[in-house]
């Protein structure tokens, strides 16, 4: 009988464990949370979006690297606002590979073959050039935007005129060939030693505008040198074994409020991002916008007067780098741009996304005196861009953040 | 012996599985009135007591331990263990949406020893003070930008809440006279409260968002308690009990802070944490009475009510909410039907009967409208045949709030489950 009442007492606490276990399961699997009672109360969060000034925006000229580059700029162009640009080209061949034979009665041309698109000026007008040849030694990597170059202005090597052709071929006198034929031919060097010497005592070309219509990008890695052979009644196609340009600028003229940006690092922004005054914390942040509007209109009112053929290279980009302040330019160019900015022509904006800059900031990652930079690509192309500074307080065209948070309304 | 330790490893196992869900687990989810202050209060009524909806304070149950009253304690004969589980489903309904919400939850553990039998006990326990568990998603629409650029953001907010206020109690019982007994309980009571928040875009390149608050602290509570016995009152072998039990006012000092996980970029996040401050956060003082009679040992009836001051309620860190605490009050009436004490060998006759209802005013005015709740009980208790330990089950049903002015009505289904031992790893009655 009490094994009886034990097994009773057992079943029934078995029963009302599996039972509980039973209404648990099937409870739980009812859930369905919902708006209920979300309104009972403040919130405690909401979306918020804020919007921040970037201040103490500052410009930073920069004399960079002109060689090796994608393209190499040569032309003269006065522009209203930008100022007077001249740019020499400069560049100088390779030697032939040793299966190519030359000979002296060989002829040498220069083919340019250029990005039209990006041309700055008038597109239309007639660029006369002349070339001649640079007279001191200049190395292609380490080549400066504003380094002076020496040239022989004693003898035409060429010259030519471009108007809206995407290439041209250039004769080059006899006299410079004869120079080149001198170390192509000299059987006394090693192949790998020819360039050297020949770059040594022989320092290259330089395209020297003759006429201020426009400045043209040279594309480096097509604009060659063609040897038509007399003998053999073919020719041979000889790159660059180096190539920069050497660019002049004066008499800019930006208004109020603006700075320009210069692909040629003449104008970079440098600034500090500080959030500490947002009351943001890293992982409430959902979205946070770098934002440099340019001033469209005062571009399009320096070109009203000019005929509609004239053009500024358009820049769709722009970067944000950081960099070694001691160590400026080799640390900013090339750099790594750690965001790149597209421009909108519907806001005039270039926006950059830098949701997880923002967020390695507020977590402390990033010191509050970090330098940042904003440049143009410097691919060779000179582009200019004006963009709003933050001198104007009421501006709403002032460079600024634009971040998305989760705030918490309970603080 | 073996089978009480089976039935209490039983009991652990169940208990862990229900903790294990009830944490942060996100299918957790309470009234969604715990959303206020610090959470919904708790009352220290056992399951049997909750069974008849009353509080426990005027009556003692030889063979269950009770937090109720310090002043039973006085009168503990056998060492008691009792360890409770609860799960409550809750339907809400605002006049436009209906959500349902479940619970699941530890009621509260609790050891009851004679140190002189009969005249003086001690009791240590742990149990909530209050609760908070909630969760709710809403979804929202932000125009973003101007101009050309205008663009219209959708996102949804997730709030959950869990956590709320426990006390870890030691206190002891003197039954001063035959039928005059007092108590009193020390207690540490912590607060743990969660707060989370998420935000979720419907479309990139808005990243998702959290956040959590977390709002500690502690604070020493103070509980004192008497419990009159007048026997052969009305009839011969009856009795009365009369019981009051007072909480005096807690002050939390507590510390807030926001956390959150940030993720940089795919498998790289990084934790970050702002401390928002200190604060202190007041409970009010509560009273709790009660008459309850016993025609003979066969049959109960009682009648409990609490008192609490709410409206003395402040908490630094949401003091806009303070205005929304008003003073509560509870009543219950309910019985208790032991058939087995006639010593029937019925089926029937083998298990504790308990009835009752309960009407609580609450402690929260929102709108103007009094969030109150009725509750109707039924319990069982089921005892082991070879010992004094019981195994009690409580269902009840209720109402609380209303949908008046944009309010909410939940509709309240609860199961409740109290392990009683009796004489486990103590002493058995014979050896005395």
């Amino acid at each position: 009988m009490q094994k009886s009442k034990d097994s009773i007492f057992q079943s029934l606490g078995l029963f009302s464990f599996t039972l509980s276990i039973i209404v648990l399961i099937a409870v739980s699997g009812c859930e369905n949370p919902g708006p209920v009672g979300s309104g009972l109360t403040n919130s405690g969060a909401d979306i918020v979006v804020d919007t921040l000034t970037l201040a103490g925006l500052d410009t930073m000229r920069v004399n960079t690297y002109a060689g090796g580059r994608s393209y190499f700029s040569a032309g003269q162009y006065n522009d209203a606002l930008f100022g007077n640009m001249s740019s020499i080209g400069m560049l100088e061949p390779l030697m032939p590979s040793a299966a190519d034979t030359l000979h002296s009665g060989d002829k040498m041309m220069l083919r340019i073959i250029l990005n039209g698109a990006q041309v700055y000026g008038d597109s239309t007008a007639s660029q006369d050039f002349d070339i001649y040849e640079i007279n001191e030694y200049w190395k292609g990597s380490d080549r400066r935007v504003k380094d002076g170059i020496k040239i022989d202005m004693n003898e035409k090597v060429g010259s030519f005129t471009i108007a809206n052709e995407d290439s041209i071929d250039v004769d080059l006198s006899s006299n410079w060939y004869q120079k080149y034929y001198k170390y192509a031919s000299d059987s006394k060097l090693t192949a790998s030693a020819k360039d050297s010497v020949f770059q040594h005592n022989v320092y290259g070309l330089a395209l020297v505008a003759q006429n201020s219509k426009k400045i043209i990008p040279l594309n480096a890695s097509s604009t060659r040198f063609v040897i038509a052979r007399s003998q053999e009644s073919d020719t041979v196609n000889v790159g660059m074994a180096k190539w920069a340009y050497s660019l002049s600028r004066s008499n800019e003229s930006y208004p109020q409020h603006s700075v320009p940006l210069y692909s040629t690092y003449e104008s970079i922004l440098k600034f500090k991002l500080d959030l500490s005054n947002a009351d943001i914390e890293s992982s409430t942040i959902s979205r946070a916008e770098l934002i440099f509007y340019q001033n469209d209109s005062a571009m399009e009112q320096s070109l009203q007067s000019e005929p509609s053929s004239v053009q500024r290279p358009p820049e769709k980009n722009i970067k944000l780098l950081v960099g070694d302040t001691t160590n400026i330019p080799a640390s900013i160019d090339p750099g790594s741009p750690i965001f790149t900015g597209s421009y909108d022509q519907s806001d005039g904006g270039y926006h950059m996304d830098i949701t997880s800059l923002a967020q390695q900031i507020s977590l402390g990652k990033v010191s509050k005196d970090q330098q940042f930079y904003i440049a143009l690509s410097n691919n060779g192309v000179i582009t200019p861009s004006l963009i709003y500074s933050d001198s104007d307080q009421m501006s709403a065209k002032r460079p600024k953040i634009i971040i998305t948070h989760l705030k918490n309304t309970n603080k | 012996m073996k089978r009480i330790v089976a039935i209490a490893i039983v009991f652990c196992l169940y208990g862990t599985v229900v903790f294990a869900q009830s944490g942060n687990s996100q299918s957790s989810s309470g009234s969604v009135y715990s959303k206020l202050g610090i959470g919904y209060p708790v009352d220290l009524q056992n399951t049997a007591a909750r069974s008849m909806g009353l509080l426990g304070v005027s009556y003692n149950e030889t063979f269950v331990a009770s937090m109720s009253n310090p002043a039973l304690w006085g009168n503990t004969v056998y060492g008691l263990g009792t360890g409770g589980i609860g799960l409550r489903s809750y339907q809400a309904n605002n006049g436009i949406n209906n959500v349902r919400n479940t619970n699941f939850s530890i009621d509260n553990f609790q050891l009851q020893l004679p140190i002189i039998r009969g005249k003086l006990g001690i009791s240590g326990s742990f149990s909530p003070v209050t609760q908070s568990n909630f969760r709710t998603v809403t979804q929202h629409t932000k125009i973003v930008n101007s101009g050309t650029r205008q663009d219209t953001l959708n996102y949804g907010l997730y709030n959950s809440g869990s956590g709320g206020i426990d006390r870890a109690e030691l206190g002891v019982g003197w039954q001063i006279t035959k039928n005059i007994s007092v108590g009193y309980a020390a207690s540490i009571v912590f607060l743990s409260l969660d707060d989370e928040f998420q935000g979720i875009f419907n479309r990139g390149p808005y990243r998702p968002v959290n956040f959590d608050v977390q709002t500690s602290g502690s604070g020493l509570g103070n509980r004192f308690g008497t419990y009159i016995r007048l026997p052969n009152i009305l009839r011969k072998k009856d009795q009365i009990g009369l019981g009051v039990a007072v909480d005096l006012p807690v002050t939390i000092n507590a510390t807030r802070k926001q956390t959150g996980q940030a993720t940089l970029q795919q498998g790289v996040s990084f934790n970050n944490e702002q401390n928002l401050g200190d604060g202190t956060i007041k409970i009010p003082a509560k009273i709790s009475a009660g008459i309850s009679y016993y025609p003979s040992n066969l049959l109960m009836i009682g009648t409990e009510g609490l008192y609490q001051q709410w409206s003395q309620y402040h908490n630094d860190f949401k003091p806009s909410e303070d205005k929304m605490f008003v003073n509560r009050y509870k009543w219950g009436l309910g019985m208790q039907y032991f058939p087995y004490v006639t010593g029937s060998r019925k089926f029937l006759s083998q298990f504790k009967y308990r009835v009752g209802a309960s009407y609580d005013s609450g402690h929260l005015r929102v709108g103007g409208e009094r969030i109150n709740t009725l509750q109707f009980s039924f319990g069982l208790g089921i005892r082991s045949p070879n010992s004094n330990s019981s195994i009690d089950l409580s269902f009840d049903y209720g109402f609380r709030g209303t949908k008046a002015n944009n309010l909410i009505k939940e509709q309240i289904w609860g199961i409740h489950l109290s392990l009683n031992l009796a004489e486990v790893m103590f002493f058995r009655p014979k050896l005395q």
